[in-house]
């Protein structure tokens, strides 16, 4: 039998509003190489830079999707090479205690965090703007 | 959960004093296909020097910062055989992955990353623009 499970709006907002706020003055580390294979483990590849959440990260979800208010950039990035992936982290989150991680690179990479220039250069600017996360429907 | 963003990546100005400290950086590499591709980029920044400011109008920058100013049409096509395609870029990139950190690798990828944004056919957005 086909899933015809669905949530409702105001469950899929809640559970959206529930997310991002772990993510209230967290930060965003962008880092090289692919993803580990699970959000707890330790981290690999070198730390490109990291950014920060405002203190209220993201506004309310509305159908699902919350978007993130302005994110502090990192001005002086740590090191050099091209983004690989990111990892999301509440406030004073150690380095395994991520809420989340995904691909990063430019749109021909199809990755879950789009640069139009992926190098990334030590003491240059990374910059990200028009983030949002959504819970799906089903 | 479905995640959406958008970012951009600026690096510092690749000044005239930078690109001799870059080209005794390439010239001691012992990596001859990392010396080849940084060469090869020093060529591309030396040729892209003498490209006259854009007067094609900007628009702003996806990730908030900056604005994407497109190089003009005669421009793109001169400097043409210079500037690696993105594939290229990509392959340059992997083999700029092995450096350890330190100058040398600072040197490639901010090589690179004036190849990836003249692969886009724009003017490169350095911090001092933004």
């Amino acid at each position: 039998m086909a899933s015809n499970f669905k949530i409702a709006t105001a469950a899929r907002n809640a559970a959206c509003d529930a997310l991002v706020d772990r993510l209230n003055s967290g930060t965003i580390a962008i880092r090289v190489g692919a993803p580990p294979a699970n959000v707890a483990d330790a981290s690999s590849g070198a730390l490109l830079g990291t950014l920060t959440f405002g203190a209220t990260a993201f506004g309310d979800a509305a159908t699902g999707t919350a978007t993130a208010n302005a994110i502090t950039s990192d001005s002086d990035a740590d090191a050099s090479g091209d983004a690989g992936y990111f990892r999301l982290y509440p406030a004073a989150a150690g380095d395994t205690a991520a809420d989340s991680q995904g691909t990063a690179g430019e749109a021909a990479d199809t990755p879950d965090m789009t640069f139009d220039n992926k190098s990334v250069v030590a003491g240059g600017v990374i910059a990200i703007s028009s983030m949002t996360i959504a819970v799906p429907i089903q | 959960m479905a995640t959406r963003y958008i970012g951009g990546s600026f690096a510092p100005p690749l000044t005239p004093e930078k690109l001799e400290d870059y080209k005794v950086l390439a010239e001691e590499c012992q990596d001859r296909k990392v010396d080849g591709y940084m060469a090869d980029l020093i060529k591309m920044v030396e040729l892209f020097r003498e490209t006259p400011e854009s007067k094609n109008g900007g628009s702003a920058h996806p990730s908030g910062r900056g604005a994407i100013v497109p190089l003009e049409d005669s421009e793109i096509e001169r400097i043409w055989d210079a500037v690696p395609w993105p594939e290229e870029c990509d392959v340059m990139g992997k083999a700029f992955d092995v450096l350890p950190p330190g100058d040398l690798r600072n040197a490639a990828y901010h090589l690179l990353w004036y190849a990836r944004e003249l692969a886009s056919d724009r003017e490169p957005i350095t911090t001092d623009k933004l």
